[in-house]
């Protein structure tokens, strides 16, 4: 796995105090903190999926993350979306977020963003992240994503949920599959609304969070040419195979 | 020889379950399991599966034994093997 280019950022005492038990971590360290102090994040949508993703990387000290989710809390967001609170319903989500991921950690950078990702914004919103986590519910955001990650060549994780199961793979451009390779157009029977607990959605939302932190400190090995999926009716967990598709529209020779 | 398939998401769910045994002839192929599993189930399963064209959906990837296969390509099916059926999801 090539070494992202960040800049690490030395910690002060307070910070070394707050991570001190992950520096324990082998292979991790100091050095490796360093590093997540040094970086910065794009969540494509703090939903269910996004919201747990974000809260891990936050715990976890990334320096920066950008937030884009469009619309207000509703009810139905409740029940999975974490970061999202009774006491926000109706004011703007990426709102709701920042103010517990403050909570959580007032120390690091957080930029809100009130619109999903689109083919109009994603150049700009990639171009200020060193990588990407996309747990958006609609294909067009997530091809939109896709698309531009592969241009800028930067590093994504790619995770999604459906009922009791979900999966999970990790981008790197040039080396993996992207997403058009897995699936190279639409698919005619997703539907923006589907069953979901949020138990399923946060615990593909914290190996998400695991992938980005072993891309940014190099610890460990990444989902990178694998697709993990995972069954959480039947709690099979299947990590298989995958290959780049010859002539993708968006990442072929 | 008996092969199973397993369905992934949207599809395990339109087939009534993930794990979904067949008995085939020896020597089948990854098409021959494809189409006699979509030959017995709801049209709901089939419409995932297969185009009114009767081509596999773009969108379908397929893993013999946990390798990737193509459907253009088909594989040899056998004795106990497993084919997984992965839909595409999109749910965060």
């Amino acid at each position: 796995m090539p070494e992202l280019p960040i800049t690490p950022e030395p910690l002060n005492e307070e910070e070394r105090a707050t991570y001190e038990w992950q520096t324990w971590v082998p292979d991790f360290g100091e050095a490796g903190q360093e590093r997540l102090k040094g970086a910065s994040v794009l969540i494509s949508r703090v939903g269910g999926l996004g919201s747990v993703v974000a809260y891990e990387l936050a715990a976890a000290g990334v320096g920066k993350l950008v937030l884009a989710h469009a619309g207000d809390v509703k009810h139905s967001d409740l029940n999975r979306q974490l970061l999202m609170t009774h006491s926000q319903l109706g004011k703007p989500r990426v709102e709701s977020a920042v103010r517990r991921l403050k909570e959580l950690n007032p120390h690091i950078e957080l930029v809100p963003v009130a619109e999903n990702i689109s083919a109009q914004n994603a150049a700009h919103l990639v171009g200020e992240v060193d990588l990407v986590v996309d747990c958006a519910p609609l294909f067009k955001e997530r091809f939109a994503m896709n698309a531009e990650i592969v241009r800028q060549s930067k590093p994504m994780v790619e995770c999604a949920m459906y009922d009791l199961q979900a999966q999970i793979t990790t981008i790197i451009p040039g080396e993996t599959p992207c997403l058009s390779c897995l699936f190279p157009e639409a698919p005619p029977a997703w539907k923006r609304e589907f069953p979901v607990f949020g138990a399923v959605s946060g615990t593909v939302g914290c190996i998400a969070a695991m992938e980005a932190i072993k891309l940014i400190s190099g610890v460990g090995q990444t989902l990178a040419n694998k697709l993990l999926t995972m069954d959480l009716r039947t709690m099979r967990f299947q990590s298989h195979r995958i290959n780049r598709r010859p002539g993708c529209a968006v990442c072929g020779e | 020889m008996i092969v199973t398939i397993q369905c992934f998401a949207q599809l395990a769910r339109a087939a009534g379950g993930a794990d979904h045994e067949l008995d085939l002839v020896d020597g089948a192929t990854i098409q021959d399991a494809l189409r006699s599993f979509a030959d017995s189930a709801s049209e709901e399963t089939r419409s995932l599966l297969f185009t009114e064209e009767g081509e596999l959906q773009a969108t379908i990837l397929l893993f013999l034994d946990e390798e990737p296969v193509l459907f253009s390509e088909p594989a040899a099916m056998r004795e106990r093997s497993v084919l997984f059926i992965a839909t595409p999801i999109a749910g965060g």
